[in-house]
C-alpha cells in the first residue's frame, strides 16, 4: 500500500535537481516534492529552536514561503539542505528576537546592561525551573536546550536531533569548523551543567558510558 | 597538569582528530580523573537529549485517510473481480438474432411515431391556415366596413342637404302670397 501511493519513482530527482527547475521554471510539482520531503526535519528544528510546536509549524511554513521567494538566489553548486536549513535558522533567530523584544518591553521596560551577543536570557541558577525534578525526562531536557543561547542551540539541535556533520553545520552557518567545535564545547558544559544535578536526583536510566571506549565516529550513537 | 581544551574534547569525542592527538588525549583521560568526569557528564547530558520527543505531525492527513484509501482499494478489487466474473461467465449473444428479434417492434414503433408526427404535423398546417383565412376574412370585413360607412355617410349628408333644401322651399311656399291686381276689377 504504501509502495503504491508514496510512488518512489518520482521521488527519483535529487533536491539539487527539483530547485534548479524551481529556479529556472517555477516548476510548482518540483517545490511540492521539496516541501514533502523536508517539511518535517524543517519542522523540527524550528520547534526545537522555539520551544513551541505551534510557532515551529508556523515558522515550517514560513520557511518554505521564503524558500520560494528566494528561489532565484538558489546556487546549485552548494547543497539544497544547506540553503534551506540556512533559511529556516535565521527565521528562527529572527522570530527569538521578536520574543525577546517583546519580552524586554514587558517585563522591564528599561533594558539591562548585558551585551547583546546572547540573545537567550540564560538563567544559570535554577530559577522558575527549581521545581524541574518535578517535570518529566522531556521537559526537563527541553527546559535546559531552551536555556541555551541561540547560537548554542542551533549547534546541538542540528548535530543531535538533525543528525548533521559538524562540517555542514559549519556550512549552514557559514563559520569556521573550529567556531563550530567551541560552540559545540560550551554548549555541552552548559548542558552538563543545567541537566547533572537534575539528572543525578532522579535517574537510574542515564547509564554511564566510559569515555575511554571512545573516540568513535560519532558522539550519540 | 595541562587540560586540553573543551574543543579538543569536542574533536576527540565526534572523530576528527589525528591518530597523535587522539593518543594524546586518550592517555590524558585514563590519567585525569577531573577531565574524565567532565566527558562523562557531557556524554549523560548528550544521551538525555534524546528523551525530547516532538509528535509527529505532517502526515496526518494520509494517516487519516489511509484506513478509507485501504477499504476504497478493496471494494475497487471486489467490483473489478466481479465485473470480469461476470463478462466470463455470461452466455454468448448472437447479435443477429437479436437484430432479428427486436427489428419488427423498431419498424412498428417507429411508424406509429411517423403516423403521429405527421397527424401533428397536419393539425398545425390546418390551424394555420384557418388563422390566416380568419386574418383575411377580417381584413375584407373591415374593408368593407370603411366603403360602407363612407356611402352611408355621403347619403346622410345628401340627405340633409335636401332636407333643408325642402324646408326652405316649403317655409318659402308658405310665406308666398298671391299678388293683388292693381286695377280693382270692373263691377
Amino acid at each position: 500500500m504504501k509502495g503504491i501511493l508514496g510512488l518512489p519513482f518520482l521521488a527519483t530527482r535529487t533536491d539539487e535537481e527539483a530547485m534548479w527547475r524551481v529556479k529556472l521554471y517555477d516548476d510548482h510539482q518540483d517545490f511540492d516534492r521539496l516541501v514533502k520531503r523536508w517539511e518535517e526535519p524543517i519542522r523540527r528544528l524550528c520547534t526545537r529552536m522555539l520551544g513551541d510546536p505551534h510557532r515551529g509549524e508556523d515558522l515550517k511554513q514560513d520557511t518554505f514561503l521564503r524558500l520560494f521567494q528566494k528561489r532565484k538566489d538558489y546556487q546549485p553548486k552548494g547543497r539544497f539542505s544547506t540553503f534551506l536549513w540556512r533559511i529556516a535558522l535565521n527565521l528562527c533567530y529572527d522570530e527569538l528576537r521578536r520574543q525577546k523584544r517583546r519580552r524586554e518591553f514587558l517585563i522591564s521596560p528599561e533594558p539591562g546592561p548585558e551585551g547583546e551577543q546572547e540573545t537567550e536570557p540564560v538563567s544559570e541558577s535554577a530559577g522558575p525551573d527549581s521545581n524541574a525534578a518535578d517535570l518529566e525526562e522531556g521537559a526537563l531536557v527541553r527546559t535546559a536546550v531552551m536555556q541555551l543561547p541561540e547560537i548554542y542551540r542551533a549547534v546541538i539541535v542540528l548535530r543531535h536531533y538533525e543528525d548533521l556533520k559538524l562540517a555542514q553545520i559549519a556550512e549552514i552557518l557559514e563559520i569556521p569548523e573550529g567556531t563550530v567545535n567551541s560552540r559545540m564545547a560550551e554548549a555541552l558544559i552548559r548542558l552538563s551543567r543545567t541537566l547533572e544535578p537534575k539528572l543525578k536526583a532522579a535517574p537510574a536510566h542515564f547509564t554511564s558510558i566510559n569515555p575511554l571506549d571512545l573516540p568513535r565516529e560519532s558522539f550519540v550513537l | 597538569m595541562n587540560h586540553p581544551k573543551p574543543e579538543e574534547w569536542v574533536a576527540y569525542l565526534y572523530g576528527q582528530t589525528n591518530n597523535a592527538l587522539k593518543r594524546n588525549l586518550a592517555n590524558h583521560l585514563h590519567e585525569c580523573s577531573q577531565c574524565r568526569s567532565e566527558i562523562e557528564s557531557w556524554q549523560r547530558s548528550v544521551k538525555s537529549l534524546d528523551a525530547w520527543k516532538l509528535p509527529r505531525r505532517g502526515r496526518a492527513d494520509s494517516v487519516f485517510l489511509a484506513p478509507f484509501l485501504k477499504w476504497a482499494a478493496a471494494v475497487a478489487v471486489v467490483l473489478f473481480a466481479g465485473i470480469l466474473i461476470g463478462r466470463a461467465t455470461a452466455a454468448k449473444t448472437d447479435v443477429e438474432k437479436l437484430r432479428l428479434a427486436i427489428a419488427p417492434q423498431i419498424q412498428r414503433e417507429l411508424s406509429s411515431q411517423m403516423a403521429q408526427l405527421a397527424r401533428d404535423e397536419a393539425t398545425r398546417a390546418a390551424a394555420l391556415s384557418l388563422v390566416s383565412g380568419r386574418r383575411y376574412t377580417d381584413q375584407i370585413a373591415q374593408q368593407l366596413f370603411v366603403a360602407l360607412k363612407k356611402d352611408v355617410d355621403t347619403l346622410a349628408f345628401n340627405a340633409d342637404d335636401a332636407l333643408r333644401h325642402t324646408q326652405q322651399q316649403l317655409v318659402q311656399l308658405a310665406d308666398f302670397k298671391e299678388p293683388q291686381p292693381v286695377n280693382p276689377p270692373n263691377e
